[in-house]
């Protein structure tokens, strides 16, 4: 059975988290304040309107995510079956839930029916006790260093993954308009990517029916793109190619539009 | 344990640099992430609560190293689907949209409901979401094992030892880190069953109303979650409800709780399959078809070679890739040992029935013993590893328990001695740590992923989350802006499922002649044509790697039986049909347009 405080606790902490959620426009603010939202609170909501459930501890935490979770899927259903899945209708859902809710709870703390004693667990054996843990300082600097471990992997996991495994390429692509088209365009979409890890100039050669046509130098930035639609003279074949401005010759890429 | 992940982290570091000491620090981090919660289980009293928070920090250190492993993108092709069904959702704001990929998946939208939501208040992209949410599911799950093992044996240790087991499963570590809907319904499904066995425990009307009520609201959850988690939720229940009536009326309390939420879950299970997910059936039906036709075959047929393209290509030998002696060795023993443990269990569970909640422990020993079908599974179906590392996320519930249950009982038995009892009972805690390191070793050599792609690195042919890199999913981000949507798409396995997943296009089975053809003639090409197909897409590195799995096409008819990689002129041939547009070139991977050809 939890305690009035917990009750206020949730009420306060909910409160505080959907009125972040709803007034705020920045997204560090809006991503702390949505997990719980999401994840705990409205399972702790739920949960503390049943109070025939004795639940203490890191197992009322347990049944708190599983039941946020599932009242997420639920009322996700409602949602699309009667709105639609949008922040505003999901913020909605949650505000009224909390409303809806957070008073009963009160009132039923306020008036539990049963005893104090029906909450202490009845399924462990005698040290299922939730003492107040104390942490030895050793205990203290083993964690801390524990913790230190997981987020130098972390780390190392991420530089690592950055340096070693990234590929530089550029993309190049020819696109009929209107796409399905096909030889028959009369237009078409001519496009490159930069994905060479850096930023990089390029020379793009059209050629039309074999002869130069068109010729752009581009400075691009790291995944930054450049697209033109041009006219496209009938059935004509259409070739391009893409190369490092500082080395016109090697060819990057190599597309064509067949006549 | 967190020294496990910096040395697995280490180990994956170094195979990004081809680093070949790889396998010390790997194997050392692995089997510490098994020992150090082992030896805490075996050798600490843990309270209930403790052994929590310890079952949580194991799984908790599972997902992690798969972080490591992948800590940028999704990683896993399955990821991707669920990936299209969140962006779907997230772009029409409603649910059950087409999905290219896997039709099925979008009728069981529950894990892409709590991702959006979760997006659409926070702001957070698919990827950071959907880690967030299914990290949770992934500790839910080890917690609910350790809660679940808890409430049957009572015994903290018994708990700890079941959650550890339960991650040593085949699926456990990387599967169920996944962002798949599975994931966050076998999340659910523990939950539930822990609610049903503290309603079947329950000594007062109300709380087994109140846990009655849990189990069917987490049951519907499952329902819209995953198809086969809910059948599993209900074979469980079934299981419970068998061994609640082999009980003595006498000890029976408030029986009628469990049949009505069987028979509710049931008939939500059966309605959502009749109303929503009518594709359901068809698409397990094609997992189990092949099983089924094994088992019940009595003479096979003729095995014909294939049809040899070309000479020096292929050999007419089998050439099936297969795990190295190491991986085998080790999976077989874990297997033998999981299998002795088991029969330990099953046969403690039959003595002791008529003992307080005696029949709830046999219950799970009858789910348990299924694990003689799931080897079955795996030595006689066709593609029976995928099939049996699936359901092994089920049947390793009740098995974790069970084997932990014998655990605990080999070391009480060989303790009861009292002359030299401490130096028994360490001896016999280090054996027993002993047999949890090959339990745990075993568990990943046969688990996911698979030995070639079990550590990350460089592109590779056809080998799961080693062939998933920036130019596939660049190029499938260009098809999904670039081509209309739904259009055939034939390619190489890996770069179809991640063009279907990513990109929208519907996948092709059975080109991989048009692949493994000298030339393509006009008749192929109307032949493709007439099939739906518009764009071909050629990865060339097809030229320089065997595919890991075996084969380079859905349905290839060469499965099994590369000695070389393709010759690049294989890839290289649409160049030359006349009318056919190369429309995309990266380098690597380029894009054929037939609307020109015919």
């Amino acid at each position: 059975m939890p305690t009035r405080s917990l009750t206020l606790l949730l009420a306060a902490v909910s409160t505080l988290c959907l009125s972040a959620n709803a007034v705020s426009s920045n997204p560090i603010v809006d991503g702390i304040a949505s997990i719980p939202i999401v994840m705990l609170l409205p399972g702790a909501t739920l949960l503390s309107l049943v109070d025939s459930l004795p639940l203490r501890g890191v197992e009322r935490l347990f049944w708190s995510v599983v039941a946020s979770i599932s009242f997420a899927v639920l009322g996700g259903l409602v949602l699309n079956a009667f709105w639609s899945l949008t922040r505003a209708t999901w913020l909605l859902l949650y505000l009224s839930m909390f409303l809806v809710l957070t008073p009963v709870s009160l009132f039923k703390t306020s008036h539990p029916r049963y005893p104090a004693e029906h909450s202490v667990r009845t399924n462990t054996s005698p040290d299922n006790s939730l003492q107040r843990r104390r942490w030895s300082p050793l205990g203290l600097f083993l964690a801390c260093v524990a913790l230190l471990l997981v987020c130098g992997s972390l780390t190392l996991s991420q530089i690592s993954t950055s340096r070693t495994t990234s590929e530089h390429f550029t993309q190049l692509w020819i696109v009929p308009q209107p796409v399905d088209s096909g030889n028959y365009a009369r237009r078409f979409e001519i496009g490159i990517m930069n994905n060479e890890g850096v930023d990089a100039a390029f020379v793009l050669r059209v050629t039309l029916a074999g002869a130069p046509w068109r010729h752009w130098v581009l400075h691009l930035h790291q995944r930054a793109s450049w697209q033109a639609t041009l006219q496209r003279p009938y059935l004509a074949d259409i070739s391009a190619t893409v190369a490092f401005a500082a080395s016109p010759q090697r060819s990057l890429s190599t597309v064509h539009l067949s006549g | 344990m967190a020294l496990g992940i910096a040395l697995i982290a280490c180990a994956f570091a170094l195979a990004r640099d081809n680093d070949r000491w790889v396998n010390l620090p790997y194997w050392s981090g692995q089997l510490l992430l098994v020992l150090a919660p082992g030896w805490l289980f075996l050798r600490r009293r843990l309270s209930p609560s403790d052994t929590l928070v310890a079952a949580a920090l194991t799984s908790a250190s599972t997902f992690i190293v798969v972080q490591c492993y992948g800590p940028v993108q999704f990683r896993f092709l399955d990821e991707f689907i669920h990936f299209q069904t969140a962006t779907t959702i997230l772009t029409t704001h409603h649910l059950f949209g087409l999905n290219t990929a896997l039709p099925v998946s979008e009728q069981y939208p529950g894990l892409e409901i709590v991702t959006t939501a979760l997006v659409l208040l926070s702001h957070l992209s698919i990827y950071a979401a959907g880690t967030i949410i299914i990290g949770s599911a992934h500790v839910l799950i080890a917690m609910g094992i350790c809660l679940l093992a808890l409430e049957v044996t009572k015994r903290p240790m018994v708990a700890g030892l079941a959650t550890l087991i339960y991650c040593t499963g085949p699926q456990f570590a990387f599967f169920d880190s996944y962002f798949l809907y599975e994931v966050l319904a076998l999340a659910l499904l523990i939950a539930a069953l822990l609610a049903t066995v503290r309603m079947l425990n329950a000594s007062r009307r109300s709380t087994a109303t109140a846990w009655a009520s849990v189990t069917v609201g987490l049951g519907l959850a499952t329902v819209i979650t995953h198809h086969a988690t809910t059948f599993a939720l209900i074979a469980f229940l079934l299981c419970l409800q068998i061994g609640h009536l082999a009980t003595p009326r006498r000890t029976r309390a408030f029986s009628w709780h469990l049949p009505v939420a069987l028979a509710v879950i049931t008939l939500l299970a059966l309605a959502w399959n009749f109303t929503v997910a009518k594709g359901t059936l068809p698409y397990l039906e094609g997992y189990f078809r092949p099983v089924i036709r094994q088992l019940t075959k009595t003479t096979s047929p003729p095995h014909s070679p294939p049809t040899l393209p070309s000479p020096g290509l292929v050999i007419a030998g089998a050439n099936t890739p297969t795990p190295p002696p190491f991986d085998r060795y080790f999976e077989y023993a874990a297997d033998l040992a999981l299998l002795i443990l088991t029969l330990i269990g099953v046969h403690r569970a039959w003595r002791r029935r008529n003992g307080p909640r005696g029949r709830l422990f046999l219950s799970f020993a009858f789910g348990a013993s299924t694990i003689a079908l799931l080897f079955l599974v795996r030595v006689i179906a066709p593609d029976g590893s995928e099939l049996s590392s699936r359901l092994s996320a089920y049947v390793w519930i009740p098995l974790a328990v069970v084997v932990a249950v014998s655990l605990r009982a080999l070391r009480s038995s060989s303790s009861s001695a009292r002359h030299r009892a401490t130096f028994r009972r360490a001896l016999v805690d280090f054996l027993l740590l002993l047999l949890l390191g090959v339990i745990g070793v075993g568990g990943v050599t046969g688990g996911w992923p698979a030995y070639f792609a079990r550590l990350p690195g460089p592109f590779r042919a056809e080998a799961w989350e080693r062939s998933v890199d920036q130019h596939n999913l660049l190029l499938s981000s260009w098809a999904q802006f670039q081509l209309p949507p739904d259009y055939g798409v034939a390619s190489d396995w890996i770069t179809t499922s991640m063009l279907a997943d990513l990109g929208r296009q519907a996948p092709a089975p059975g080109i991989g002649d048009l692949f493994l053809a000298p030339r393509v003639t006009q008749a192929d090409l109307l032949a493709i044509r007439a099939q739906g197909y518009t764009y071909i897409v050629v990865d060339d590195r097809l030229a320089n790697d065997l595919p890991a799995v075996g084969y380079y096409f859905t349905n290839d008819p060469l499965a099994g039986h590369y000695t070389h990689p393709l010759p690049i002129a294989r890839l290289t041939k649409f160049n030359s049909i006349p009318g056919v547009s190369r429309i995309f070139d990266d380098g690597t991977l380029q894009v054929y347009d037939l609307q020109g050809s015919l």
